[in-house]
């Protein structure tokens, strides 16, 4: 574990997190999801989950902040294979909040433009843009009607 | 006590703002009547709903939650479902569950008003569906009800407008159907696929369980309260009522209720209406204790808060190669099917259900319930896995028709209290063994119908918990007191100037969404009222 108490871990009124939790966040969450192979999809750490966890609850940046802190700040330079290990063995022994952290970076993660727009979808919130549907073939429902038993009668 | 603000005697007083109140107080409003709705929660804004921000679909796990424990607002109150495998979901609001509900909108059929005639199960109902046929239709053009007519497995109807898209999701699934010879049609929704009434038409956003930012959705906020605002009918929001109160000849003459700020209020009346649904109104009537009536308002049968019925849904998940724009669309309005719904008893089960089609997710919760389902990892493999859910998804929900039992019951808790100290509701339901048999059957054919379709894989969800969505048969209708609670028209054995005209009156609960049929009873119920002003309490 970490310790939340060294003179650079300081936060700020506008930071919810330290420079270094920032980044061992970011490395952790590049784990969660990484980028994709083709390079469209960012990593979910290259998103900006400062600018996220601004926006959220006190109680969800203090969860956000502890599960951080089950990681050394070292975590950012092993390799892929020692960082996959300790989410899981974290994943394991905190589900709660291994599944808060996961929820959390998810709920960043996809509705992020950069992400939206690289699932090839429109930015921004649905309304009012809204959404084109086909709609859709009624042809055979002629054969449903010759098919039916229709309704029961009383 | 504060008394209300004007202490006069309203001539009508409706417990409820949600899809049977609002139908209610319209329908009474041209008589002049003084009338006042009373509702415990708030107006609500379409330009605060999730669709309007990024964040639309994780709102739909907190404040925009359908499941009141979960929402948590000031203006809902707790329900211990402890003791049920369903949850119970509703909105509290003006309004109340059509700001969130998924408005699937078909009407019961013929055949659900006489079950013991027909199937020696249940009761039959004391009204049957030509009493309701021609309120129906009223309700569907007071609300906007997009359709197709001909369905063979309905009387002859005429949705005011056609059907909204079924999209590519329909399609497919629409071919598994036909290559199984199976009944399927573009379902009823309340849901308006054209310009109406001063409303713009559907989107297809998606989400419409978390309110409609474009008002194509027909809750009751937008459609019958404006015009019974309009015709001199008073809605008081942020009003919780604790009881009804009765005067020393066992008439209601009022309720109790606290305000916005908490302060115990009475607002006296000549006429009462209990417009709280299933859950919400047996509450209240078991919290409405008096010397003339020590086992709650309107209990001299013991049948308020029992045979409660909820549709037991199960849900079955198809994932396909091709892309499907499954989240574009109402999530749960496309086709539907009523191959399997009257009774065949060489199924194994008497009654039947309905098989509604449903749309996909977004992709939080696409990402999120495939994590929690073991389908989509985190890691290295998310991508791919993510990718070859995403839009690539149908559903069928299998909602099953729920038998009424003495013991699936509504009580009040002893301990768990809402904000204002009114006891909750507590939950005592057992899925009875025709509906376990109902359900089994549901889901293999639903899981034929993926197969016939063309799906890659399909995964059987089973049962649905947070879907008690339907809360029905806790204050029954019937002409024997001793085995009813309301008569024919929604009057009180017991109390006769009390009125109930919500879903708790019904005697069985059909296999289909309910809410177009509680508002046509709200309206028939209304109508009668009428007719009888002169004679209403004899």
């Amino acid at each position: 574990m970490n310790d939340s108490t060294k003179d650079s871990n300081v936060i700020t009124s506008d930071q919810p997190l330290t420079s270094e939790q920032a980044e061992l966040l970011s490395s952790l969450l590049n784990v969660i999801i990484p980028p994709s192979d083709d390079g469209v999809m960012p990593g979910a750490g290259e998103l900006d989950l400062v600018s996220y966890l601004r926006e959220q609850t006190p109680e969800v940046v203090a969860t956000i902040r502890q599960a951080s802190s089950f990681f050394e700040f070292d975590f950012p330079s092993k390799s892929a294979t020692e960082r996959h290990q300790l989410v899981v063995e974290f994943s394991v022994t905190e589900p709660e909040m291994f599944n808060t952290l996961l929820f959390q970076s998810y709920a960043c993660y996809y509705q992020n433009d950069r992400v939206l727009t690289g699932l090839g979808l429109a930015a921004g919130p649905p309304f009012p843009r809204g959404n084109s549907v086909d709609s859709g073939d009624l042809t055979t429902l002629d054969k449903v009607v010759q098919n039916a038993k229709g309704y029961r009668r009383v | 006590m504060v008394d209300s603000a004007t202490n006069d005697p309203v001539d009508v007083l409706i417990i409820g703002a949600g899809a049977s109140g609002a139908a209610v107080a319209w329908s009474l409003a041209d008589t002049k009547m003084r009338i006042v709705c009373l509702e415990q929660g708030d107006w609500t804004n379409s330009a605060e709903y999730p669709t309007t921000g990024k964040n639309w679909e994780v709102l739909q796990h907190g404040a925009y939650s359908i499941n009141p424990n979960v929402r948590g607002r000031a203006t809902d109150y707790p329900i211990n479902n402890n003791d049920s495998p369903i949850d119970v979901v509703n909105f509290n609001g003006v309004g109340g569950g059509t700001i969130m509900y998924a408005a699937h909108f078909p009407r019961l059929h013929p055949s659900d008003f006489k079950v013991k005639s027909l199937d020696g199960v249940a009761d039959d109902w004391p009204i049957s569906y030509d009493t309701l046929d021609s309120y129906f239709t009223q309700n569907d053009r007071m609300m906007g009800v997009s359709g197709l007519a001909g369905d063979p497995m309905y009387p002859p109807k005429q949705p005011p407008l056609p059907p909204i898209p079924m999209g590519l999701v329909g399609d497919k699934i629409a071919s598994g159907y036909d290559k199984l010879g199976w009944h399927w049609w573009p379902s009823d929704s309340a849901i308006i696929s054209q310009q109406y009434e001063g409303r713009d038409k559907c989107l297809n956003l998606g989400p419409c369980m978390s309110g409609c930012s474009q008002g194509a959705k027909s809750s009751v906020d937008i459609t019958y309260w404006p015009e019974a605002l309009r015709q001199g009918v008073e809605l008081r929001t942020r009003c919780r009522v604790r009881e009804v109160t009765v005067s020393e000849e066992g008439m209601a003459n009022g309720v109790i209720y606290y305000n916005e700020a908490g302060e115990e209020c009475f607002q006296a009346a000549e006429v009462v209406v209990m417009a709280c649904n299933g859950v919400g109104t047996p509450r209240i009537l078991l919290n409405s204790v008096s010397e003339h009536f020590p086992d709650g308002l309107a209990n001299s049968s013991g049948l308020v808060g029992k045979n409660l019925m909820f549709h037991p849904i199960g849900y079955v998940q198809g994932v396909f190669d091709e892309q499907l724009d499954s989240h574009r669309g109402p999530t749960g309005c496309c086709i539907l099917s009523k191959e399997f719904y009257e009774t065949d008893l060489d199924r194994g089960f008497v009654r039947g259900y309905n098989m509604q089609i449903s749309r996909g997710s977004g992709p939080f919760n696409t990402a999120i319930q495939g994590y929690h389902s073991g389908r989509i990892p985190w890691g290295a493999d998310h991508h791919k896995a993510f990718q070859s859910m995403f839009d690539h998804t149908a559903g069928v929900a299998v909602l099953c028709e729920d038998l009424p039992e003495l013991h699936n019951t509504v009580t009040l808790d002893p301990d768990l209290k809402d904000s204002d100290g009114i006891p909750a509701a507590k939950i005592n339901y057992t899925l009875s063994e025709n509906s376990q048999k109902m359900l089994a059957h549901g889901l293999a054919r639903a899981e034929e119908v993926m197969e016939a379709a063309g799906a890659k894989e399909i995964v059987n969800n089973g049962m649905i918990r947070s879907a008690g969505w339907h809360l029905l048969g806790t204050a029954r209708m019937g002409e024997d007191p001793k085995t009813s609670v309301v008569n024919h028209w929604g009057r009180s054995h017991d109390v006769k100037n009390l009125f109930i005209v919500d879903g708790s009156i019904f005697v069985t609960s059909g296999g289909v969404n309910p809410t177009s049929t509680i508002q046509a009873l709200a309206l028939y119920i209304a109508d009668t009222m009428k007719k009888n002003l002169a004679n209403l309490f004899d």
